[in-house]
């Protein structure tokens, strides 16, 4: 049995509606428009032990909503989920002791006052044993580079040292899922790496993450699998590597040359863009001509000053992916 | 760890942030607190100013130091419920506006007791100093009180806390409906009002409401009226309308709550 | 604004009972007859739905979150955009708290508030919804000095509903004590409409007719005019020294 199995959730919300107009407003005193939100409509999927999920989706597609569900907070209109053996809205309070979160949004550090009296308080509401608990903050804050920041108030740290902080208090209370929440949103390079490095440590120690964010650098660095969710439906559940192939297995290359080039008159090449006469990039579909023979019929043509050749990126793939759910293929 | 040692300990952690965080704002604070000590005053001093200028008749069958007891009384429960239970209120209020709820419910305890905790609100307890005050002057000047009120008014006072805590509920959990409505606090002011003066003043009928359907009359009538050891014929329906009252409090806050979390399907 | 209906009514029936309680052994209380007193109250109440506004609060708030700078970039006067805004508030203020609450008072109670005159009373509420204006954005005002006005605020509110007779006439208050309220300026926007509505003025045993108390309430407002001016001149120098 997998440490998550999601299926067939569904999740309805009615809400209301009303118009802008003074009319409208006043009518809206007596009586409202109903109206019902599918959020989800019906997805599953299953996540095994120590994985590192990337949960992608455009906003309002359903991805909170899955969320929700899973650490229990919210309940679904119809479906079935366990986690960790227990169902996450029926058993919360046992379910959650085993779950952390980390929202890059919605501190879960008290401002006026020291990170570490918010994780003392934390340590009472987790009921965690003192030793354990010192030696794990010892750890944790360690390993983030915190252990003397930690003692002044949150409001005078920057956002990638409160950063830091809030995955302490995610995690202090040895959780074996942690779901993170646009994580790395508004860091520096350096803070971003940093906060990487944490998450693929604590991954390789055994820690399932769930990471749901907008930022495609995270899921390029840390995803090893991403599910993406639209319009309530999952549209893609399978590894980073079959995301970028995609639409085939593609290279961008970048040519350099002495004089200037015509078409090269290959198949499944296409020219993306001309800086000039002798500076040129391609798209190349390696299904349809191999790089070796490309590499060639260029030396023919014309001389190779420069060349790169690069991963097509997943943003690409996944702008498609997030336009209309109900025309593409699902993923074999 | 056994429950009650974890909820002493949940207790303690709360009360020492709840310090440290007034702390962090000392000049304000004080000012705060000074300015809400003599807010506690104003009813006091108006009812002082009443008797003065009739000829200390006021409220008849009720000496001035007697409404004095009363409104102490009503001071000291406030001053004991209002930094325990309603910090809950405004932990609601603004966890439910921004969205942040859901960080409450991610905690493996009840969600109440979570939200309790984060509004402790140690530093209010001083306000409890403005009650008592007031309660040894007043007793002084009447004589004394008998000792054998004691240990009942203590139990009454109890409840009385108890019904502070049911409003705080009623007004946490509607707060997942009306979301936003800073206005809350207002609602139980104007219904707190009919707490501090003598019940005999109102209505046959009101002072049946106040007893036995929204039991304001606990607050602080019923509990000045054992202390001073004339209580009238509503404390004991008051009584069980309290207790009922907590237990329908309860019942909205799980219902409200349960619904935000889309409970009900 | 619904709020205000319960709780308006609730304030004024918890003093109804009071004065009734009072009144069983007694006529007349710091002169005023029963009547009168309930008057007072009504009065009170449904003036503070015409004069009362927030501009403290909302003076600090753009202060302290830094959407003040909004307001200096553009060629209007702050206190004129607050003025307007509270006259577009009150506006709205009479429609849905000032003539149901009039009208629960009139049926419910069955105390007709109706000024003595006309013309003084109009003038005199205009005059008190200024004061009580510049009473608060003044307050507000102090944003440009304290990081947390919360205290200060709470404080004048206290004075201010305590020395305009909010809480009790004053005419309950010691000789001595009305003597000092009398000088100040938080009669002026409750304590003297109310009076002038119901008739006659009386404090601290002077008394005045209805044209001589608007007037000292005119000259009043116009002092307060200029403190508020001199505040604001002193706080905006602070402000852009400090660096926006």
């Amino acid at each position: 049995m997998s440490l998550i199995e999601v299926e067939s959730l569904v999740k309805t919300y009615t809400t209301w509606q009303r118009g802008s107009g003074f009319g409208e407003i006043a009518k809206s005193v007596f009586k409202r428009e109903l109206h019902e939100v599918h959020a989800l409509n019906g997805i599953s999927f299953d996540i095994g032990e120590g994985s590192l999920v990337g949960f992608l989706g455009p906003n309002g597609a359903g991805k909170s909503t899955t969320l929700k569900i899973l650490t229990g907070v919210l309940h679904p209109t119809s479906g079935r989920a366990t986690a960790l053996g227990y169902c996450p809205w029926r058993e919360r309070k046992r379910y959650v002791a085993n779950i952390g979160a980390v929202f890059g949004q919605k501190s879960q550090l008290i401002w006026d006052i020291p990170p570490l009296d918010s994780f003392m308080m934390n340590q009472a509401i987790y009921a965690i044993e003192d030793g354990a608990f010192r030696s794990r903050l010892d750890s944790l804050s360690g390993m983030l580079g915190v252990r003397e920041l930690m003692r002044q108030p949150t409001r005078n740290l920057s956002l990638g040292e409160r950063m830091k902080c809030e995955f302490i208090m995610a995690m202090l209370h040895e959780p074996r899922i942690v779901f993170l929440d646009e994580p790395t949103i508004g860091l520096d390079l350096i803070a971003k790496e940093s906060i990487r490095d944490f998450i693929l440590e604590m991954n390789a120690q055994g820690v399932t993450f769930i990471l749901t964010t907008h930022d495609l650098a995270d899921v390029e660095l840390l995803a090893r699998r991403v599910i993406v969710i639209n319009s309530g439906e999952l549209v893609f559940d399978d590894g980073l590597e079959r995301l970028r192939s995609y639409f085939g297995n593609r290279k961008r290359i970048r040519l350099l040359c002495r004089a200037a080039i015509a078409d090269l008159g290959l198949e499944g090449l296409a020219e993306t863009s001309r800086a000039s006469d002798r500076d040129i990039s391609y798209e190349l579909d390696l299904g349809r001509t191999s790089l070796d023979r490309f590499i060639a019929r260029a030396n023919e043509r014309t001389l190779i000053q420069d060349m790169s050749i690069e991963e097509i990126p997943i943003e690409g793939v996944i702008k498609e992916l997030y336009r209309a759910a109900a025309t593409l293929p699902r993923s074999p | 760890m056994g429950s009650a040692r974890s909820m002493l300990m949940l207790f303690s952690r709360a009360a020492r942030g709840s310090m440290a965080k007034a702390a962090a704002y000392r000049g304000d604070f004080i000012v705060g607190l000074v300015v809400a000590l003599l807010f506690e005053f104003l009813t006091p001093l108006a009812t002082i100013l009443i008797y003065r200028s009739s000829a200390m008749t006021g409220f008849p069958g009720w000496k001035m130091e007697e409404v004095l007891v009363l409104q102490a009384v009503f001071l000291i429960s406030r001053g004991i419920a209002f930094p325990l239970f309603f910090g809950l209120v405004w932990v609601v209020f603004e966890s439910v506006r921004e969205g942040r709820f859901e960080l409450i419910l991610l905690r493996p305890r009840s969600p109440l007791l979570v939200a309790l905790s984060q509004g402790l609100d140690m530093p209010g307890f001083v306000r409890l100093l403005g009650g008592l005050a007031l309660l040894l002057w007043s007793a002084g000047r009447m004589g004394g009180i008998q000792a054998r009120s004691i240990l009942p008014f203590l139990l009454m006072l109890g409840l009385s806390a108890l019904t502070l805590f049911s409003c705080a509920l009623f007004m946490a959990g509607s707060l997942f409906v009306w979301v936003g409505n800073s206005r809350v606090s207002e609602l139980l002011d104007s219904i707190l009002l009919f707490a501090q003066y003598p019940g005999s003043i109102f209505s046959s009928g009101l002072q049946l409401v106040l007893a036995a359907v929204v039991p304001v009359s606990m607050v602080a009538l019923f509990p000045a009226e054992v202390l001073l050891g004339r209580p009238d014929a509503l404390v004991l329906p008051g009584i069980g309308a309290s207790l009922a009252f907590f237990a329908l409090g309860l019942g909205f806050w799980n219902f409200m709550r349960g619904k935000y979390a889309g409970a009900g399907g | 604004m619904l709020m205000t209906i319960v709780v308006g009514p609730a304030f004024f029936l918890v003093q109804y009972f009071i004065w009734k309680a009072v009144y069983a052994s007694r006529s007349l209380v710091a002169g005023f007859s029963l009547d009168q007193m309930l008057r007072y109250y009504g009065t009170s109440t449904i003036i503070y739905y015409l004069t009362m506004d927030f501009a403290d609060w909302n003076l600090q708030m753009h202060i302290r979150s830094g959407s003040f700078l909004a307001f200096m970039l553009r060629p209007l006067s702050h206190r004129f955009y607050a003025l307007s805004q509270k006259v577009g508030h009150r506006a709205l203020g009479f429609l849905f708290e000032f003539l149901p609450v009039w009208i629960m008072f009139a049926l419910l109670f069955r105390i007709v508030i109706l000024p003595a005159s006309w013309a003084w009373g109009l003038l005199s509420i205009a005059l008190a919804f200024l004061m009580m204006f510049l009473l608060n954005y003044s307050v507000g005002i102090l944003a440009f000095w304290l990081v947390r006005t919360d205290g200060i605020r709470s404080l004048f509110r206290l004075f201010r509903d305590v020395l305009a007779g909010s809480l009790v006439p004053l005419g309950l208050f010691p000789l001595p004590l009305q003597w000092v309220v009398f000088f100040l300026p938080f009669q002026f926007a409750t304590y003297v409409p109310v009076q002038v509505f119901m008739g006659g003025y009386r404090l601290a045993g002077i008394s005045l007719s209805l044209p001589a108390i608007v007037g000292i309430q005119a000259a009043a407002v116009l002092a307060m005019w200029g403190v508020t001016e001199l505040l604001w001149r002193s706080g905006i120098r602070r402000y852009t020294g400090v660096g926006a």
